[in-house]
């Protein structure tokens, strides 16, 4: 029983752990503070393991205890200090690499920033942990069409943004 | 169809969400619709630029497999099985311990008796009686000083015959 455990917990640590660090990125901007979000989450995830019903995916599970980790993360930072601010970083261009187009990507990410919260929920959802539409769905407790609403809006908004800071410079 | 319809279908498009029947009446729309092109280029687009924005900003997440894994050798759930022998382990060694007390010995089983120091009558003393032993001393004025303001009260003498221990002391009745 406990070996299986230990394949089945390691086997979603290696096909999951990229996906709930850069979703938890998005979330605080540090990989500092997404790491330690990430071994929060995943510890829940263990504590937690027999209580998954199999309705879906073992991902989509381990997603909404992602969620819940990254929302409590905000809460305590919230309290901690009342600004909690993703966009003074100075690293966040480290990982870039050579001929991509850093303003547009920076254009982008601010535009992702200021998404509302549903939005931008989907959109970390979709891009940084990688979830198709019924298990983004799944994760947050709505039907499909409200997750693809989401999406179509938060797209739109990007876009406009986007726009504006072109004209802008 | 609809400008935002079309968007719609793009954006799933490109997210792969389409099932294989709906995407081909949707190319088929397409090119019979080649003034909906713009629109179709510009949500791919965008979507694509969103998935490369995120993808550029949160590459080190590949770096994650360098997060040490959660050591799963020591899992946090009870072992029921260990509990259970060690549990049995702990009742056995009461059991014999509490069998091996109550055994009577030469017909005597053990019990405990409490043996209270006999204390006469004139190691009780009053105030008078302790006023001559003490007056004179530094303490020993302080002390009386002291006790005087209760004159009812009759004080116990010390018992220093009976030692400290032995007033403790628990002994079976044949000893």
């Amino acid at each position: 029983m406990r070996s299986r455990l230990k394949t089945e917990f390691n086997e979603l640590w290696v096909r999951t752990a990229a996906n709930v660090r850069a979703y938890m990125f998005c979330a605080c901007g540090s990989w500092t503070d997404a790491d330690d979000m990430v071994q929060d989450c995943y510890l829940r995830a263990l504590r937690g393991w027999g209580q998954f019903d199999g309705r879906a995916s073992r991902q989509a599970w381990l997603f909404g205890i992602a969620r819940m980790t990254r929302a409590d993360w905000y809460r305590k930072k919230m309290r901690k200090s009342a600004a909690v601010s993703v966009a003074n970083l100075d690293d966040m261009d480290s990982g870039l690499r050579e001929g991509e187009d850093v303003n547009k990507i920076n254009m982008v990410w601010d535009a992702i920033k200021e998404l509302g919260a549903e939005q931008s929920e989907v959109v970390h959802l979709r891009f940084a942990a990688g979830l198709g539409y019924a298990e983004i769905a799944r994760v947050l407790g709505v039907p499909i069409g409200t997750v693809r609403s989401r999406l179509h809006r938060g797209l739109k908004a990007i876009r406009e943004k986007v726009k504006d800071k072109e004209n802008e410079a | 169809m609809k400008r935002e319809a079309i968007e719609r279908l793009a954006i799933d498009s490109s997210a792969g969400e389409l099932n294989e029947d709906v995407q081909a009446l949707f190319d088929a729309y397409l090119a019979e619709h080649p003034e909906a092109n713009p629109d179709i280029e510009e949500m791919t687009r965008i979507y694509e630029e969103t998935a490369s924005a995120i993808e550029a900003k949160t590459r080190d997440a590949d770096a994650g497999a360098g997060v040490p894994a959660v050591k799963v050798n020591r899992l946090p759930y009870l072992n029921w099985r260990s509990f259970g022998r060690a549990a049995a382990a702990l009742i056995v060694a009461a059991l014999i311990g509490f069998a091996g007390g109550r055994w009577p010995i030469n017909g005597k089983t053990g019990r405990i008796a409490f043996i209270k120091p006999e204390r006469p009558a004139e190691q009780v003393k009053t105030i008078s009686d302790l006023k001559e032993e003490y007056t004179g001393t530094f303490w020993g004025d302080k002390v009386l000083a002291l006790l005087e303001q209760r004159p009812g009260k009759r004080y116990k003498a010390d018992l220093r015959d009976v030692g400290f221990w032995q007033k403790f002391r628990k002994e079976k009745p044949h000893e």
